[in-house]
């Protein structure tokens, strides 16, 4: 088990560097000339020169990444576009010189808003997904079955920027029966936490839910014509017990790596689901970023989207190995 | 296996796309014309008064029905591009930041009538030798948000702080009136700022309550561009540099507890702001909540719906979405949440760049086929404003009524056509850029696209990301032949439009159509002389026609603007000169 | 003889039917949205509303109810510009359609080619394809689109042009296909090495065939139904992802129609013109849901032993 860990850390660093050589070469190399911006319009072309040699973009590519990438590991210090050093402590992701600070404090003020988004999100997804997968398994062909796997067909191919608007203007406007969305912090007041963001949490939680669900009903009726629960039924097992001991422990495999990648996926920002809510987490201050040729913040939320990613992916998949041992031999 | 496969569980799915198709209908916008519409008359005429030393005399009378406390929320869709205030150069910034900061005159408004009167100044400003020197005398009391007093030399290095590098952003006067110079870019040779070149002896402070300014032409203008954000004092040990643009130092009422930006900004009383000092400002709430970053369409439903924090929330920078337009002006009720005026003295042009479109019969054409009508529809019809005839707005001090060209709203094509026929070259395309903050630009591109190819051109529309327009568009050899831009004179005087805008040395950010006219270069140098405000007014509003004739814009909209506010916000109304939401007679009422 | 089993199987699916009855129709919406706009008498880029007076209201909502819905207008008229809705919905079909099925066919191709290379290889070449597998897959795709659209604008079209059409179709093609390929390759690497170990394929390599035989002749006439199910699944993801782009502002320009535009804009008009968003709301659910349904369907066909 211990090398396995280690393998799998290991790949997953190795990945991470990956993605941000990647990203750095495709967004630094982006024509948009970010010295040009801060400097302003009035800047003449000496002006325009000395902003770009105090902010570094003078330098080779390759030299500005090794910066870059140093950073994360040990901190570095940045020139401000009037060349006042500006202290960024590891894991530096760069400077902001729209927001005028660190990439990473942007995040930090922001990511609560995301987590708080994810984790409500995920609640829906594995109690509606796994649960009606669940269900529909159990109910196979009959009218719970049709009714359930109609819906969960329904969650994969509706829209958030369709669902959204139309249930925003339904359950807020129309009808008053949930609040409008919203954030506020849940050390402050837990109950309007929840409550401000009930409608985004359903909605994000039905679409991606969809794919749970179906997953979960396929796996669990491969899993149940396998021999060993027949056989445990045959030795007299009652239906639900066999299920649970041996059904879903055998069916759990996909299922946590799904998971793991939407957990992922869910904490990088949800972009469109911030957007239609106006919600203020990491998706939306990267849209703001592109929109506002802010190329530090760019690379570093795609940077903490892929760090998530592959760090969920990877729990996901020693978990898995720990449920199975055959993975962790092959 | 079962014969039906649980597929067949669409039928429900498409069932519900019904339910939804159903839930669509809606009432339609009607063919009421709304007789009683919210939409403010724009360009309501301003004055130029000037207040008096007792005027100048704190405390700022009561807004009635005012109360104290509570935490007013300010819903932005999108956070200050600058809280330096040597670098804030835009109207709602100048209204808003006038909660935390002070300058040495400011305009005074009551009853919706502004009058400028001294701030940290006893007064206006006295001049003399002809217009070439100006002194300001400091009041006593005023001190800064740790309580130390605020000095003659605190505002002169904040003025110096104008002609440093990085502050090209801000308004050119000083550094231009100060030195005698054409423009900025030949100011700064002459003084490059406090860190570069020290002290500036244009500048005198005789002692910690007296500024003298030396110019070396006449200047009328002293007293209104004392009241710019730029003739704030800025305390050196407190000058932070580049951050002191995400939190400056506090002299007025609040100071700034924290602010993150593109997210949010707490401010927090000021306990050594007196307001037996202060003619201008209230500070009735405790705290002022802003958050930045959410969409006006969101922030207005809140708002209008007086959900969450709706009813105690306001936008300043926010107008009223023209898709909320009709179900606002249905609602009584809705509609008293609507704060609207006339938004200063902007006016919204067409612009053209001059250098490209030289032929003046080309410019015509434009002038005649620009579909005024079609665009302000898009951008809200009669809430966006007036059809304008003019460059400057009717607000201007002496402003006269005149148009040149005649044309019906909608545009005249068979004009336009006539016009372009008679172009020495034959034109069949031009480009048209703009910032995209919403898909009402693109609308008014394609608006703009339709006409013009109604006469024969091809209108290439490039829409720019907002950082960018400005570095785009006004460069030199930018590709661009027109855009849509609001101008304002920065004072109710005319002396800042024409001087600042269409003479032809001006650098590429000021005369950013680069128009040239040598006659009328020669007249601006003959005005720039007259020290006396009025007369200067006057020969200024007399070149508009001289210059409009050679079409170098074509003239769109005297802008007005419709915000909204909570229904517990008391105190709303369009600041008279800064054109937004005036945030320093705000109060809750049930606070 | 797999085929024909195949499409027997489907022909007694009758929502598989149903489901391609209905992905057909929009096809054949796609291609003759020219034709039928023609008839209608309405074309998707004139703006009634602004020219004819009485369709629209001074702030540019329609004066009708129902969207402006009218004998004249039968889905009503866009607010703002007065664009015919009908008109707009049928040519966007076109626009979707045209970019699913371009990057679709790249992503078989270039899916093709490398899972079965992957695969039939194994060694250093597999582990390099796991590795840019597992970038790709942990890449944002969707921040990465949103950014790449204004880097190409400014790189390749002058600021006096207008990006063609030609070439915002081609960027995002391009950019769907670099993201799209990588699921469909690594099924396909996992399908070629359970397939290179059987009789068949071992039995060519005693005879002494080339690798290219074993590959060409032997490995991919078994890859075809996999790749028929992804590519199927794959259509309406596409269809998405290029509305999702379009609605966050970073889609195909104007005056181009796009369903992602005009639920963009449904989004704002949504409160006072609900019809406006429901049109090219309920198209793309209809859509999208019939092709995910051909996709199980088909799925269904090729792979019997599937529980159900």
């Amino acid at each position: 088990m211990t090398r396995y860990l280690l393998k799998r850390v290991a790949q997953a660093a190795a990945v991470l560097l990956a993605i941000t050589a990647l990203a750095f070469a495709l967004f630094y190399a982006a024509p948009s000339d970010p010295a040009l911006i801060a400097c302003g319009p009035r800047c003449d072309t000496a002006q325009v020169e000395a902003v770009r040699a105090s902010m570094g973009l003078d330098r080779p590519l390759l030299a500005q990444f090794l910066d870059y990438a140093g950073g994360i590991v040990t901190g570095r210090t940045i020139a401000d576009v009037d060349g006042t050093p500006i202290p960024c402590p590891a894991p530096c992701l760069g400077y902001s010189y729209t927001l005028h600070q660190p990439v990473l404090a942007a995040i930090a003020d922001r990511l609560p808003v995301t987590v708080s988004l994810a984790a409500g999100a995920l609640t829906v997804i594995v109690v509606l997904g796994v649960g009606s997968g669940l269900a529909a398994a159990l109910r196979r062909g009959r009218p719970t079955d049709r009714l359930l796997s109609g819906f969960s067909l329904l969650g994969a191919s509706v829209q958030i920027y369709f669902l959204g608007y139309v249930l925003q203007f339904l359950l807020v406007y129309t009808t008053g029966l949930v609040p409008l969305p919203r954030y506020v912090p849940f050390a402050a007041h837990p109950a309007q936490w929840a409550l401000g963001l009930l409608l985004p949490w359903l909605v994000l939680g039905f679409v991606n839910a969809a794919v749970f669900a179906r997953l979960t009903r396929s796996q669990l009726l491969e899993t149940m014509h396998h021999g060993y629960v027949r056989t445990a039924r045959a030795k007299g097992l009652g239906t639900l017990r066999a299920h649970l001991k041996y059904t879903a422990r055998g069916a759990a495999g996909p299922l946590v790596q799904l998971l793991g990648l939407e957990v992922g996926a869910l904490l990088g920002g949800a972009f469109i689901t911030e957007t239609v809510f106006g919600l203020g987490g990491v998706g939306k201050l990267a849209v703001d970023a592109v929109n506002g040729n802010d190329l530090p913040t760019v690379v570093g939320t795609v940077l903490l989207a892929a760090f998530f990613v592959v760090v969920f992916v990877a729990v996901a998949d020693v978990v898995v190995a720990w449920l199975d041992p055959r993975v962790r031999l092959a | 296996m079962p014969a039906v496969t649980p597929r067949a569980a669409a039928v429900p799915a498409l069932a519900t796309a019904a339910a939804l198709l159903l839930c669509s209908c809606s009432a339609g916008a009607g063919t009421d014309p709304h007789q009683n519409s919210t939409a403010a008359k724009s360009g309501r005429r301003l004055t130029a008064a000037l207040g008096t030393a007792e005027d100048s005399r704190g405390p700022a009378p009561k807004v009635p029905g005012a109360r104290e406390g509570g935490t007013l929320t300010i819903a932005n869709p999108v956070d200050y591009t600058h809280l330096d205030p040597q670098k804030i150069y835009a109207g709602e910034a100048y209204s808003t930041s006038l909660l935390w900061g002070r300058q040495l005159t400011q305009y005074q408004v009551i009853d919706g009538r502004p009058r400028l009167v001294g701030d940290l100044a006893t007064d206006t400003g006295t001049s003399s030798d002809g217009g070439r020197t100006w002194t300001y005398h400091l009041k006593d009391g005023i001190a800064w948000e740790d309580g130390e007093p605020v000095t003659a030399q605190q505002v002169k290095y904040g003025i110096e702080r104008t002609f440093a590098p990085g502050f090209e952003a801000g308004p050119t006067y000083w550094p231009e009136w100060l030195t005698g110079s054409q423009d900025r870019t030949e100011a700064v040779k002459k003084y490059g700022g406090p860190k570069k070149d020290g002290d500036f002896e244009a500048i005198e402070t005789p002692d910690d309550k007296t500024i003298v300014f030396h110019f070396p032409e006449p200047q009328s203008d002293v007293p209104y561009m004392a009241a710019q954000s730029s003739s704030s004092p800025v305390r050196a040990d407190k000058d932070t540099g580049t951050g002191y643009d995400v939190r400056p130092f506090a002299t007025g009422p609040y100071r700034i507890v924290e602010h993150k930006q593109n997210k949010s900004l707490t401010l927090e009383r000021n306990p050594h702001w007196k307001p037996a000092t202060d003619p201008i400002r209230h500070a009735y709430p405790d705290r002022f909540a802003f958050t930045f970053g959410k969409a006006v369409l969101n922030t207005a439903q809140e708002v209008f719906n007086g959900q969450g924090s709706g009813p105690t929330t306001l936008t300043t920078k926010g107008t009223l979405p023209p898709e909320l337009i009709s179900t606002v002006e249905r609602d009584p009720v809705k509609r008293t949440l609507v704060v609207s005026g006339s938004q200063g003295a902007y006016t919204s042009d067409l612009y053209i760049k001059n250098d490209r479109v030289t032929d003046p019969e080309v410019r015509k054409a434009i002038h005649y086929v620009f579909p005024r009508q079609q665009a302000r529809q898009v951008l809200g019809g009669q809430y966006a404003g007036d059809f304008a005839t003019t460059l400057s707005s009717p607000a201007v001090v002496g402003w006269k009524k005149y148009d040149l060209y005649p044309v019906a709203p909608t545009g005249d094509i068979a004009k336009a056509r006539d016009h372009l026929a008679r172009a020495r070259t034959k034109v069949t395309k031009l480009t048209y850029a703009y910032p995209v903050y919403s898909a009402q630009d693109d609308q008014v591109a394609q608006v703009l696209a339709d006409a013009f190819a109604k006469i024969g051109v091809e209108l290439v529309v490039k829409g720019l990301q907002p950082a960018a327009f400005d570095a785009e568009v006004f460069r030199n050899d930018a590709p661009y032949d027109l855009w849509l831009s609001t101008n304002s004179v920065d004072w109710p005087t005319p002396s800042t439009l024409l001087p600042d805008s269409f003479e032809s040395h001006l650098d590429p950010l000021s005369n950013s159509i680069r128009y040239a006219n040598p006659r009328v270069d020669a007249e601006l140098a003959r005005i720039a002389k007259i020290g006396d405000a009025r007369k200067k007014a006057a020969e200024l509003i007399g070149l508009e026609e001289t210059v409009m004739k050679d079409v170098p814009v074509v003239p769109f909209l005297y802008k007005s603007v419709s915000q909204f506010r909570g229904k517990d916000v008391g105190g709303a109304a369009i600041h008279p000169i800064y054109g937004a939401t005036a945030a320093v007679d705000l109060y809750l009422e049930n606070a | 003889m797999a085929a024909v089993s195949m499409t027997q199987v489907f022909r007694r699916d009758r929502v598989g039917m149903v489901s391609l009855a209905v992905v057909g129709f929009f096809v054949l919406l796609a291609v003759t949205a020219p034709l039928i706009t023609a008839l209608y008498g309405k074309n998707p880029t004139e703006h009634y509303g602004q020219n004819e007076t009485g369709l629209l209201s001074p702030e540019g909502l329609p004066v009708l109810p129902n969207g402006g819905i009218s004998a004249e207008h039968w889905f009503g008229i866009e607010p703002g510009l007065g664009r015919d809705v009908l008109a707009q919905l049928l040519h966007g079909i076109r626009t979707s359609l045209l970019i699913a099925f371009a990057s679709a066919a790249v992503v078989a191709v270039v899916g093709v080619a490398v899972g079965v290379t992957a695969g039939y290889l194994s060694g250093l070449v597999d582990r390099a394809f796991t590795f840019v597998c597992n970038v790709l897959l942990a890449f944002p795709a969707l921040l990465f689109l949103l950014t790449l659209g204004p880097v190409v604008q400014t790189r390749f079209v002058g600021p006096e042009e207008s990006e063609p059409a030609w070439m915002q179709f081609t960027v995002l093609i391009l950019v769907f296909s670099a993201f799209g390929w990588v699921p469909l390759a690594m099924v396909l690497r996992t399908v070629v090495r359970s397939l290179r170990e059987r009789e068949f394929v071992e039995a060519a390599r005693a005879l002494g065939a080339s690798r290219r035989h074993i590959v060409f002749r032997e490995l991919l006439p078994n890859v075809w139904a996999p790749v028929l199910v992804h590519l199927t699944l794959a259509v309406p993801a596409i269809v998405t992802t290029e509305a999702a782009l379009s609605f966050l502002g970073v889609g195909i320009n104007e005056p181009l129609p796009d369903w992602g535009r005009m639920i963009s804009r449904g989004s704002e008009v949504f409160y006072d013109d609900p019809t406006y968003m429901v049109f090219p709301g309920v198209s793309l659910l209809v859509f999208v849901l019939a092709f995910n349904l051909l996709g199980d369907a088909v799925r269904d066909a090729l792979d019997p032993h599937t529980v159900r």
